[in-house]
């Protein structure tokens, strides 16, 4: 295992260098630089272009600009952006990281579970009404042109019933006085967010021990949650900071659901297939046999071991969060990454560019190596180690 | 069970979106909203008028919160005082250590105070020219140059507590003195004097000077910067201690112009002010806060604009057409529409055969249909232009210029191409032929032959992809059509922006269409058709060259008098109409929307709309 641990570390070495590489000499091989914005204004002197050359490094032939980004990425530096100039790219990437994180994470688990309990269900009930239905319109949003369908959900539910604010993350007269720069609140909320889960995950975990499931248990598990959960918002609270959590909160939902309206059948088609070869397994027809509740048969048979491809494919989504959507940031006038990135590119603003995409590339990379990891503790079946598992 | 269960669910939806709708109502009153498409990516002056020079950072900048010593009143943007008192004296020659100078002494008005109380004195504005000639203009980079021209400027003095000298080495135009460096914004020394003196001390002084965050600056303009919320929103509040609040701007119908403050007693005549008042303006601000919210699309700032959360959509390119019609048709929503500073244009490589021949490049004007496709395929998206000085550019606009095929029909401009194309001496295969009752083409003309009996190759006309801009794409595709019906075997190619650019650059190109965006003063005739610009890095793309044209070019851009400077720019657009270094096609209207129920400007009919004046944040009037 440790071998195998090392062999793919290896490998994600090698991989994120020819990636670089990639990206880099892709990013310089767009035409003109930076400096052409000065040919926009003629009052600007050829002098001043060769300059702004001069101080970005841009007069230094291609391959040693490059060899300096490589010296400079592996010392952990990404440079300063050209159009920001002299902005370093890590502090516009940090900038940018909470509020991508806050809306995509959420949007990806949200989309995952909502496609995962109802790919349980028409994989159950296969051929159903609620199969069929489930199935049109899954395919119907997955299908939908996406800037469209968040112009449909913006008019009608902030701007005709006026439910949800319009656009933004936060509704800047709120924020004018605020004591905090939002990404500080960002912030929290992604410390608060990850603290209440690993304590609910662990309520779960050591109530959810044992065969029996008894009423009292789970009532127990709901309360200490909930215990948990207003602890939260108590300390929220206290520091005065839930009104602008609120805030966030309320300008997440419309692009929340459209993302989860859009993605989530995704992930319920693969939970059918998969949950559809698990229900046929001896093990499930075993476990039928035994008089075991329906519910508990598709639950903990089939879904469990229908879990695998589909974990697989969230692990991936979630790095890819990292990366946010142009679109959805646009739409939204949510500006994250995916912003940062298309304007670089457009700007010919290769450090920021570079910067953004390695980023992301790198928690592709490693979100790869967790799922291959994950694989092996999901599945006792599968091992790295290189001694054979029986099956079964 | 099943219904408690479903009812709590429906209970704790209706007060979950009961509590969606608590937070976030639109601003109290005394608060000037703005959408804006982009975030700032600085508020440090030094790097918003340098290589961060974007329209963001400047609505949201300095455009807010500096002045200079001079400026242009709107909307007729006449050159007038800002920080000065008066006009500069007159430019005498001086000699210094066996130097010869042109100097000049402005004086300042003594009312100015920075945002912090302390006075605006010649000290701030000696620093406001030395510190970045001490840097370097060129490596500041951006707007700099511009500003404070190294090659022209020697030094400024302190002259008195309220008057500064300029030292000039040569004696600058209009377009360097009253156009650049007198419009140059002014710095409080006191907060950045440390700084410089910081920066000029390190390894890299430019990179030191551009990082730095302005905090507490203290600033001369009607705003002071509050907060920034990157990517959210950014607000200011009123400069206490502004002290051009008051100044009327007055516009007479002679052309005089009048700024007075009664408060303070500051006047300032130009002209003979008498007779009719066109229009007064009076300095406020009148609102308490700016604030300027960050949405990224065009839909979401039309959207907030109805729904009264913005009174105003501030964008330098304005809104698209598509959103006119549902904003017209919304309730307190004023769409204004208003001409722009700029033209849309194609060129050819003059330096190759047979585009340097004038009367091909006439040809090819008399058969572009502006009207046509203006008026008929884009249904007034887009208004013709004949001139490289825009109409919208009253002042230096000549309205005279020949306008090459205008009022022709289909038929009548082939039959104009056809003469002018011979006179030159070309010749075809198969000549077009015209019907010019019917106005029909019978046939098209094929196998052009140049007057040095060679059969014409084809060549590539590089125009915008559809998707970055349509207008052009469509009249690249007319013009082409048009081309071809004579004869002339011109290939369309939809080229990306970057590539037009970076060809046009490198002189690697037959044909292409671009547009400019262009300052007030039009020297932008020097710079697009000197043959000084004609060498790769210049901006004379095309590679005109015409040594009479340098010399009454060099000629108008040296003259400091405004009547003579415009008899010579009336000659100059003459000479290119007909020349035709530029073939201009077109350009499009800025649109605008404001909600009337929350504004009142001064004055909506300007050149480039009310987004050219920075939103005219210190004269508009919030109604409630």
């Amino acid at each position: 295992m440790r071998r195998y641990v090392l062999g793919r570390v290896g490998q994600l070495v090698i991989t994120l260098f020819i990636y670089i590489a990639l990206v880099y000499f892709l990013l310089q091989a767009m035409p003109g630089d930076i400096s052409m914005i000065y040919l926009q204004n003629p009052r600007i002197p050829q002098a001043a272009r060769e300059e702004l050359k001069k101080q970005l490094g841009l007069d230094q032939p291609p391959i040693v600009q490059f060899l300096s980004y490589i010296r400079n990425f592996f010392t952990g530096n990404l440079g300063v952006s050209f159009s920001q100039y002299p902005r370093p790219v890590w502090d516009i990437l940090l900038e940018r990281l909470p509020r991508t994180l806050v809306l995509f994470i959420t949007a990806n688990a949200l989309s995952f579970y909502v496609g995962f309990m109802l790919g349980r269900v028409i994989a159950w009930r296969r051929g159903a009404t609620v199969d069929h239905a489930a199935t049109v319109v899954g395919i119907a949003f997955w299908t939908a042109f996406y800037p469209l369908l968040s112009l449909i959900l913006i008019w009608l539910f902030a701007y005709t019933l006026k439910w949800l604010p319009l656009n933004q993350f936060i509704e800047p007269s709120l924020w004018v006085y605020a004591p905090w720069p939002s990404n500080t609140v960002f912030g929290y909320m992604v410390f608060g967010i990850a603290v209440i889960s690993i304590a609910v995950f662990a309520i779960l975990w050591s109530l959810g021990r044992g065969q029996r499931k008894t009423g009292r248990k789970i009532g127990l598990a709901w309360a200490l949650s909930a215990g948990v959960f207003a602890a939260g918002l108590g300390v929220a609270a206290s520091a005065g900071m839930l009104v602008y959590m609120w805030d966030i909160v309320r300008h997440m939902v419309l692009p929340v659901v459209t993302l989860t309206l859009i993605n989530f059948a995704g992930t319920m088609l693969l939970m059918r297939d998969s949950m559809l070869e698990t229900v046929e397994e001896d093990y499930v027809m075993a476990a039928r046999a035994k008089g075991l509740p329906d519910a508990v048969v598709r639950d903990r048979y089939a879904a469990r071991n229908a879990l695998l491809p589909t974990v697989t494919s969230l692990v991936l989504s979630l790095a890819a969060s990292m990366s946010g959507g142009l679109v959805t940031e646009t739409m939204f006038s949510w500006p994250g990454l995916g912003q940062v990135l298309f304007r670089s590119a457009l700007a010919n603003d290769y450090p920021l560019a570079t910067g953004a995409l390695v980023f992301t590339g790198i928690f592709l990379l490693i979100a790869h190596f967790v799922a291959d990891m994950l694989y092996a503790a999901l599945d006792p079946r599968i091992s790295y180690g290189g001694e054979p598992v029986a099956e079964g | 069970m099943k219904v408690v269960r479903y009812s709590m669910t429906v209970l704790l939806f209706v007060a979950v979106v009961f509590c969606m709708g608590i937070i976030g109502q639109a601003a109290a009153g005394g608060v000037y909203e703005m959408a804006i498409f982009e975030d700032p990516t600085t508020v440090n002056v030094w790097a918003a008028l340098g290589p961060d020079a974007t329209v963001w950072n400047s609505f949201v900048g300095y455009q807010q919160s500096y002045i200079g010593l001079y400026g242009n009143a709107a909307p007729d943007y006449v050159f007038c005082p800002q920080a000065a008192s008066g006009m500069p004296s007159r430019l005498v020659e001086e000699k210094m250590d066996n130097k010869t100078y042109y100097t000049s002494v402005v004086n300042i008005r003594k009312e100015l105070r920075w945002s912090d109380g302390k006075p605006m004195t010649a000290d701030d504005v000696v620093f406001s020219y030395m510190a970045p000639l001490a840097l370097d203009p060129n490596k500041l980079g951006g707007n700099w140059p511009g500003n404070i021209d190294p090659e022209i400027l020697a030094k400024v003095e302190k002259a008195g507590d309220y008057s500064v000298k300029f030292y000039l080495t040569e004696l600058p135009g209009l377009a360097q003195w009253q156009y650049g460096m007198l419009q140059a914004l002014i710095l409080p020394k006191a907060y950045w004097d440390p700084v410089v003196s910081k920066a000029l001390k390190a390894a890299d002084p430019i990179k030191e000077l551009l990082a730095h965050d302005p905090k507490g600056e203290p600033v001369a303009g009607p705003w002071m910067m509050e907060r920034w919320e990157k990517g959210a929103f950014v607000t200011h509040t009123r400069n206490p201690y502004y002290a051009m609040t008051g100044d009327t701007n007055t516009f007479y119908k002679n052309g005089a112009f009048v700024t007075e403050n009664k408060k303070t007693g500051f006047r300032y005549i130009l002209g003979n002010p008498i007779g009719d008042i066109k229009l007064a303006v009076t300095e406020g601000p009148y609102a308490n806060r700016l604030m300027f919210r960050i949405l990224q699309n065009q839909n979401a700032a039309v959207l907030s604009l109805i729904s009264g959360e913005v009174d105003f959509i501030l964008n330098s390119l304005g809104l698209q057409r598509g959103f006119q019609d549902q904003l017209k048709k919304a309730a307190s929503v004023e769409v204004v529409e208003n001409n722009v500073n700029g033209f849309r244009y194609m060129a050819f490589n003059l330096t190759k055969y047979p585009f340097n021949i004038k009367e091909f490049r006439q040809a090819v004007s008399v058969l572009i249909d502006r009207e046509y496709i203006c008026e008929r395929v884009l249904q007034g998206v887009a208004f013709p232009q004949y001139s490289v000085v825009p109409p919208g550019n009253a002042y230096w606009f000549n309205p005279n210029v020949p306008m090459w095929g205008k009022g022709f029909t289909r038929s009548q401009k082939i039959t104009e191409a056809v003469r002018l194309l011979k006179s030159a001496g070309f010749s075809w295969e198969v000549e077009p032929q015209v019907d010019l009752a019917k106005d029909r083409v019978l046939r098209r003309g094929r196998g052009l032959i140049m007057p040095n009996g060679k059969k014409m190759p084809s060549f590539e006309f590089n125009v915008m992809t559809a998707g970055y801009d349509p207008l052009r794409y469509t009249f690249g595709l007319n013009i082409a059509t048009w081309m071809q019906e004579v004869g002339i075997p011109v290939e369309v190619v939809p080229t990306e922006f970057n590539v037009v650019i970076s060809k046009t650059d490198e002189r690697d190109f037959d044909c292409f269409m671009l547009g400019w965006s262009l300052g007030l003063y039009p020297d932008h005739m020097y710079w697009f058709f000197h043959s000084s610009q004609c060498p790769a890095g210049g901006f004379n793309y095309e590679m005109y060259s015409n040594p009479d044209f340098d010399k009454m070019v060099e000629e108008f851009l040296r003259e400091a008098d405004m009547e003579t400077a415009r008899r010579m720019a009336f000659r100059l657009q003459e000479i290119l109409a007909d020349e035709l270094p530029y073939i201009v096609i077109f350009d499009t209207p800025l649109i605008e929307a404001y909600r009337s129920d929350r504004l009142a400007f001064p004055y909506t009919k300007t050149l480039s709309g009310i987004q050219y004046s920075g939103g005219m944040t210190s004269t508009v009037k919030l109604k409630n």
